[in-house]
């Protein structure tokens, strides 16, 4: 990445030229009024030349000898650069910075203003990319932002973290707020990815900390389109997309599957004649015979044999198929050699899918509305997986001049889901890989396999189950600002988050679970989630003092109710008197949340700029002696760009200096926890009973985390260059932990406070013009972050689940195994660290001996370079992400190296397995009596990548062409998401990260960074046009 | 004009701060939180969840403890010898595999970390404080009749878990009534502050304490006569009787049985095989733990619970556990069945295949394996659903407990000759009489224990009378002594590993 800056830099560098001496004067106007503007920056960055607009716009400037560039810059408008070589008069018209205003919680700022560190994505930045979710959109995207996605399915979500987790057991997703309403189910997956405006992402405590108790993983704010006043704009845009695994792994051909199904015959033979040779002479002479083939054994003889029926040892006797003594491995070899099965095939097709958005938007003077609908359809790249959307996005806005002003929005979403069976799940769709090549199913006979019949084919369950998910969600809000005078404002704000979510899902009887007489399932998740917001902003500017004060209070009130019932019939519109009818009331759940919010802004002399937040927050969460938590934050800045020794720098226009210190919280996951609660069973035919299902803590209070943070900001040579670098560092005390207890309370953990963590990093964002002639344009921006966590204290206690744990003094959810040290060259037997360090065969031993940190889950580093490119009337970007320092999981590769009783299929890489003693093998050997793939170091491998994650290329009409049809642009584009990576990962993708969606909040925190037949995020070619008039 | 403004706005924000505190006392729809037990509803609800819990019912993460499964299955694998006797295959179920390893392993204790261990006693301490819970909050039921049966059936749910804890976690109270053994809990937990290590009550402390509450909840289901499923008088008699036994009481554990057979209501079923697989229960199940297709301990579908271990049925269980068919008729296994031509308890169902459902089985108490299919290998038909009951106490039980001990008080009398007789003649097999035993009465105690190892081969009880008999388990050449500590659970690390000084 390093290089491509350095690239950059030169091709900057190249476009110097030099020109003659000669004057340039006109006059620059607002592009929006066509007002004069004064005291715009004009400048030559390639010489020292420079001026500034007068009160009546206008200016004067030498040209340098040869001609160059001219800059035009004014804060809060978009740069103007033209290239002049004879030119004598140049009148400019700017265009006010649609995004120079940032959002950061009840208000904005210019960026010049931030003392807090945010990022900010433009909308248009993702409407193109070809995702489900919104958050794969910002992959790569903003620095200290980790969008990970769980898994290729669709629907299974992303990760998204914000310089680190800073929570065990608590949600580590940020607070999405959406149009001012802080979502509750962290999702922001059903919104349209193409109605964004721009996104924000607040990360650093005084930047959150207006958000208090929900902060502690950032926040991010998601604003969405809206109109603006002018004449009725129509846009309209289609995409057409085709998908596929972008990678399938190496498994064996049936021929070499023959050969390992010889040997596991041989092997598993040699076993049960060792009992009994001993007192039966002819298993003796069976056994000797057994034992010399094996003695002789290797991949390729094995294989010649199953393919020849001649085994030739090497004292020059042959075995062949009809000899008596290995006559029971031959009628299973040649049953199994009729089919030839690619699995990979059977599972993964070629999806297609369509994206379609009509966008009206428009308004008068006091009015601005803005309309869309979204409709997309999408397949999976694995059979039976599919999903639809619709999305109605509407927005109606007052005059923001008006004494008094209102904006109205709302965003329906409709979405059906057809699900596959999550990855750990029997009958999983990529568990399909480990069926023998050699086999093949019956179509006719509930896809069962031909040979093999009693092992489970997922095409089975994928053919003969249901499983769909409807989701209706509304996210409105309204916004009311009373303006009592220019320096005072009270607005109102209400906002409601409605989530319906229906699912039904049907396992027929030929399915394992619906056996025998299918089994249904419907399930109902409802939420609403409702806010008010009160809070007024005082703004007053004393003598190039600027005080801006906001102060507020907020209350938010969310409910979730549940259903749930279950037949076992093979029909999901099963009465209450079905057999195996069960249907236990879940308790409804809630939260409400009271604050008191404020913030002052002072910036003195335009150069140094104090902020000041606070928040205090009730929280239903808690009992009542924790109920309120305090959530302060400081924020400074000094704006060196603006003190004399650098204003009127042709270099530098922006630097500057800031830093932040503040605290911010989390709540536990769970309700009511801090409470006893009970919850309803039933025993044999349906009488109701109760189980506690937790004890109370009355202690229970907020996780909370310190942040500080410190960073520059800086725009070099006329915004040619800029950026920002930031270090942060996060501490979390009073970690919500599950700490151990005696059960003879009936509990083996309850939720207490214990224990800190903490994430340090470095972030640097750059972004460069590194060409810009006029008719070529070429703009990078680059950005990595390092993230170092700690779990710090959880005294004296550890957290093991699986091959994750919470250990103190090591990275969360590291993974805690036993080591691998390779083979037994005499046994092929699989040896593990033992005690004292000695090799040892037995894994109990090796476990009893104790697990060793084997890896981190969590990235040590990751970034994207995003490249703008145009040329005339073409439009070519790119997208390249990086993730480094980070070690997978590779559940998925343990199971295809699975020698034991199944007798599975294989990764390729497998037949440099052990086959008899002195093979300096790479992999043990295959023993029909055991699983030898116990989870150990063997399967943590580097989850380094770097990925071509976009690309598009679009074609503008030209607009002399398309203005004669009444249109305002017309593009054409195609393009392609995860093009190509570039790892060592050897399963199907490093950019996953298998969450069992019933695991609750836990093991979604600890059981990191396992790939368990997860499937790969696909690589999609698009095509598609973008219209406007 | 702006300092109105100013006060305007104040007002507002005063008037919202006022309102506040109540905006957090949320509660929601079917949330059962804080002081519950409070009403008979409750209260009875919250005894259903202690029938649910002694039931191991699978509630979708673990199933299979207590009666629901561990305490048939590993005191039978803990009685019998891998390998001679039954096989448990390696690759499954491999936490029970610490249960089959006794044999020749003079060292092989059951370790502290095995999570059967740690599950059933997790499970049994929530059961225990349900009924904590409940016996704290027993004024809350109005009605007398209902208080007492509630009551009464709390202390003996209690009461029964500790007695099987006991004989599992702790030494035999003949050899060990000093020992520690496990904590006796008796009052409610409701925050997590009153947890705190708990001190272990040696094996006569837990006796006593059973015996005590036992009595009591005697007196207090006396009058609910059989109550419906649930636990009643005459299971605390049979608890009381088992519990007599193993203080080598006679006399009582006499007294105790005759309650049960003479004063109940229960009738031994005509057959053997009708003992079992009942959907509701059978005329002689004194005690059950009731199962239904929703709500039961778990099959081959959770892999949890004794149908999916016992069973091989293609539609129930994994048939993890093998008999070998020759251990039922052996000549040099001590505590073979030795069944007798003729007895109705070792029919083998022949011809069975994979498609075999349990509606096929009819009579038979044993069908071949169907994992294995190979004739030398046998399933028990004991427990073939998950739908049906799975008893705790059988009637037949009570005339093995009386005969026993008559001879032991009074010697073999023609009431202990009847009692015998009731289960040999059901199983169609010849009654014995007074002359056989004239020679040696001693015949006549080897005579009970062969019976109750016919009779009750598979459920659990053979562990407990080797310990009280002081006998071996598996063969005279290959014995193991089950007094041993080998054979006890150890209190789970995980238990230890909170307890602070």
């Amino acid at each position: 990445m390093k290089k491509l800056f350095i690239l950059s830099i030169v091709a900057f560098l190249t476009s110097y030229e030099l020109s003659a001496q000669q004057l340039l004067s006109g006059k620059v106007f607002s592009a929006a009024d066509g007002a004069t503007l004064s005291g715009v920056l004009i400048s030559f960055p390639e010489s020292t030349e420079k001026t500034t607009s007068g009160a009546d716009g206008a200016y004067q400037i030498a040209i340098p000898e040869y001609g160059g560039q001219v800059v035009f810059t004014l804060v809060g408008y978009q740069i103007q650069r033209f290239n002049v070589m004879t030119e004598k008069v140049l009148d400019v018209s700017l265009q006010e910075n649609a995004t120079d205003q940032i959002s950061i919680g009840f208000g904005s700022q210019s960026k010049e203003e931030l003392t807090g560190s945010i990022a900010q994505i433009a909308g248009g930045d993702i409407s193109s990319q070809p995702v489900q979710d919104l958050a794969q959109a910002n992959q790569g995207r903003a620095s200290g932002v980790f969008v990970q996605n769980n898994g290729g399915k669709l629907g299974q979500g992303t990760t998204v973290r914000i310089r680190g987790g800073s929570s065990l057991t608590g949600s580590n997703n940020p607070l999405y707020v959406v149009d001012g309403v802080p979502l509750t189910s962290d999702s922001q997956s059903e919104i349209n990815p193409n109605n964004i405006a721009s996104i924000e992402i607040l990360k650093d405590a005084s930047a959150a900390a207006i958000y208090g108790s929900r902060a502690a993983n950032g926040v991010i704010l998601i604003t969405t389109k809206k109109g603006t006043s002018g004449k009725l704009k129509v846009d309209l845009d289609y995409q057409f997309g085709s998908s596929q695994t972008p990678r399938r792994l190496d498994v064996l051909s049936p021929e070499d599957y023959l050969a390992q199904f010889m040997e596991f015959g041989l092997r598993d033979g040699q076993n049960a004649l060792q009992i009994i040779a001993g007192f039966n002479a002819d298993a003796r002479a069976q056994l000797d015979i057994f034992d010399a083939i094996l003695a002789d054994a290797s991949h390729d003889n094995l294989k010649r044999w199953a393919q020849t029926g001649q085994f030739d040892l090497s004292n020059g006797t042959t075995y062949g198929y009809d000899d008596s003594s290995v006559l029971g491995l031959i009628e299973g070899r040649l049953d199994s050699n009729q089919y030839k099965t690619d699995w990979q095939d059977e599972i993964f097709r070629t999806a297609l899918s369509h994206r379609m958005n009509i966008n009206l938007s428009g308004g008068s003077e006091n009015l601005s509305y803005f309309g869309g609908v979204g409709f997309t359809t999408q397949e999976g790249i694995i059979v039976g997986n599919e999903f639809d959307r619709v999305n109605i996005d509407l927005n109606v806005a007052s005059n923001k001049d008006k004494k008094f002003s209102y904006q109205l929005g709302g965003n329906y979403v409709y979405s059906k889901n057809l699900l596959l069976n999550n990855d750990q799940d029997l009958g999983s769709p990529l568990q399909a890989i480990l069926l023998p090549p050699s086999d093949a199913y019956d179509p006719a006979n509930n896809y069962q396999l031909r040979v093999r019949s009693l092992e489970y084919n997922p095409l089975t369950e994928i053919n003969y189950s249901d499983n769909l998910e409807t989701i209706n969600r509304l996210i409105g809000s309204a916004a009311f600002k009373y303006r009592l005078n220019d320096e005072l404002s009270v607005n109102l704000d209400g906002g409601i988050d409605y989530f319906d979510s229906d699912r039904d899902r049907r396992q027929g009887p030929q399915t394992l679970e619906g056996n025998p007489t299918g089994f249904s399932r419907n399930s109902t998740t409802q939420s609403i989630n409702y806010l008010t917001n009160l809070y007024a902003n005082y703004r007053k500017d004393i003598a190039g003092q600027d005080l801006n004060i906001t102060v507020g209070t907020s209350y938010q009130r969310s409910s979730t109710d549940f259903t749930f019932a279950s037949a076992r019939e093979n029909d999901l519109n099963f009465g209450e008197t079905a057999p195996g009818y069960l249907s236990n009331p879940i308790p409804s759940t809630g939260n409400a949340f009271l604050s008191y919010f404020g913030r002052v802004n002072y910036n003195i002399a335009g150069k140094y700029l104090i902020q000041a937040s606070a928040r205090a927050d009730g929280s239903s969460k808690f009992g009542e002696n924790n109920r309120f938590g305090y959530f302060p934050a400081v924020s400074a800045g000094w704006l060196l760009s603006k003190e004399s020794f650098l204003s009127g720098s042709s270099v530098v226009s922006l630097l500057k200096l800031r830093g932040s210190y503040g605290i911010v919280g989390n709540t536990p996951d769970d309700d009511f926890i801090y409470r006893l609660n009970y919850f309803n069973v039933q025993y044999g035919n349906s009488v109701q009973g109760l189980r506690i299902a937790n004890l109370a803590n009355p202690d229970l209070k907020w996780e909370s985390t310190a942040q500080l943070d410190v960073g520059l900001d800086f725009s070099l040579f006329a915004d040619r260059v800029s950026g920002s670098l930031n270090y942060y560092q996060k501490n979390t005390s009073d970690l919500l932990f599950p700490v151990p207890v005696s059960q003879t309370s009936g509990f083996e953990f309850t939720l207490q406070n214990l224990g800190s963590m903490t994430n340090a990093g470095i972030e640097i964002e750059l972004n460069t013009v590194n060409v810009s002639t006029g008719d070529f344009e070429w703009s990078s921006s680059f950005n990595i972050t390092t993230n170092q966590n700690e779990v710090t204290d959880l005294g004296g206690r550890r957290l093991i689940s699986g091959v994750n744990a919470f250990l103190e003094n090591q990275p969360a959810g590291s993974y805690y195994l036993p080591v691998y040290l390779g083979i037994n060259e005499i046994t092929g037997e699989a040896l593990y660290e033992g005690i004292n360090g000695v090799p040892t065969a037995n894994y109990d031993e090796a476990l009893a001996s104790g697990r060793r940190v084997a890896g981190n889950p969590n990235p040590e580093l990751f970034g994207g370079v995003m490249n703008q490119l145009s040329y005339k009337n073409f439009d070519l970007s790119f997208n390249i992400i990086f993730v480094s320092g980070v070690d997978k999981y590779n559940q998925t590769g343990e199971f295809l190296a699975n020698s034991g009783i199944l007798n599975l299929n294989q990764r390729i890489d497998q037949l440099d397995r052990w086959y008899k003693p002195g093979d300096a093998a790479s992999y043990p050997v295959l023993d029909p009596s055991q699983d030898n793939t116990f989870p150990s170091s063997r399967w943590i491998e580097d989850g380094s990548y770097v990925r071509l994650n976009n690309l598009m290329l679009a074609f503008n009409l030209p607009e002399s062409l398309i203005s004669n049809w009444g249109l305002g642009y017309f593009k054409f584009y195609v393009g392609g998401q995860n093009l190509l990576t570039l790892t060592n990962y050897s399963g199907f993708d490093a950019d996953s990260n298998y969450i069992d969606p019933q695991g609750g909040a836990i093991t979604a925190n600890i059981n990191r960074g396992i790939d368990d037949f997860t499937a790969p995020q696909p690589r999609v070619f698009t095509t598609g046009f973008k219209i406007g008039f | 004009m702006y300092t109105k403004n100013i006060k305007f706005a104040a007002l507002a924000f005063v008037l919202i701060l006022s309102s506040c505190s109540q905006l957090l006392d949320i509660d929601e729809e079917g949330q059962i939180s804080g002081d519950v037990l409070v009403d008979t509803e409750s209260i009875e609800q919250a005894l259903v969840g202690a029938y649910y819990n002694l039931g191991g019912t699978n509630d979708g993460n673990t199933g299979g403890q207590l009666f629901g499964g561990d305490f048939i299955l590993i005191p039978t694998l803990l009685s019998k010898n891998n390998g001679t006797e039954y096989i448990w295959s390696s690759s499954q179920a491999t936490d029970y595999l610490v249960f089959t390893e006794r044999d020749g392993n003079a060292n092989v204790k059951i370790i502290a970390t095995n999570a059967r261990v740690q599950q059933n006693w997790v499970r049994a301490y929530e059961t225990i404080n349900l009924c904590n819970s409940i016996l704290a909050n027993i004024n809350n039921v109005t009605d007398a009749s209902a208080r007492e049966r509630i009551e009464g059936e709390a202390l003996a749910i209690r009461s029964v878990l500790y007695f099987e804890m006991v004989r599992l976690w702790g030494p035999d109270i003949s050899i060990g009534a000093t020992a520690p053994a496990i904590p006796l809990i008796a009052e409610p937990f409701e925050d997590i502050n009153k947890i705190e290590t708990p001190t272990l009550a040696t094996v006569s402390q837990v006796y006593d304490k059973i015996f005590t509450d036992l009595t009591e909840a005697s007196t207090l289901l006396e009058s609910a006569g059989r109550n419906g499923t649930s636990i009643n008088y005459y299971a605390c008699q049979t608890y009381l009787a088992r519990l007599s036994m193993h203080r080598g009481d006679f006399g009582a554990a006499k007294d105790y049985a005759d309650n049960v057979l003479d004063a109940g209501p229960f009738s031994l079923v005509s057959e053997p095989y009708l003992a079992y697989n009942n959907a509701i229960n059978s005329t002689e199940d004194v005690y059950a733990i009731q199962q239904s297709l929703a709500n039961n301990s778990g099959d081959r579908t959770s892999g949890t619970g004794i149908v999916s271990f016992m069973s091989s049925l293609t539609e129930s269980g994994i048939g993890q556990f093998a008999i070998i068919a020759s251990s039922l008729n052996s000549t040099f296994l001590a505590n073979t069945p030795v069944f007798n031509i003729g007895d109705l308890r070792a029919g083998v169902l022949s011809g069975a295949d994979r498609n075999t459902t349990a509606a096929q089985l009819q009579n038979a108490l044993y069908y071949p394996n169907l994992v294995n299919l190979d004739p030398s290998i046998l399933s028990s038909a004991k427990f073939t659903g998950s739908q049906n009951v799975i008893p705790v106490i059988r009637l037949a039980e009570l005339y093995l407990i009386r005969a026993e001990a008559l001879y032991e008080t009074t010697g073999v009398t023609q009431q202990a000759v009847n009692d015998l007789n009731e289960l040999r003649t059901r199983a169609g097999i010849a009654a014995v009489d007074l002359t056989d035993f004239s020679a040696s009465a001693d015949i006549f105690l080897d005579s009970i224990k062969l019976e109750s190892k016919r009779e009750f081969i598979f459920e659990g009880h053979l562990l407990h009378n080797l310990r009280r008999w002081g006998d071996i388990v598996g063969s005279s050449f290959d014995s193991e002594d089950p007094l041993d500590n080998k054979f006890l659970f150890d209190i789970p690390q995980s238990e230890r590993d909170t307890w602070t000084d």
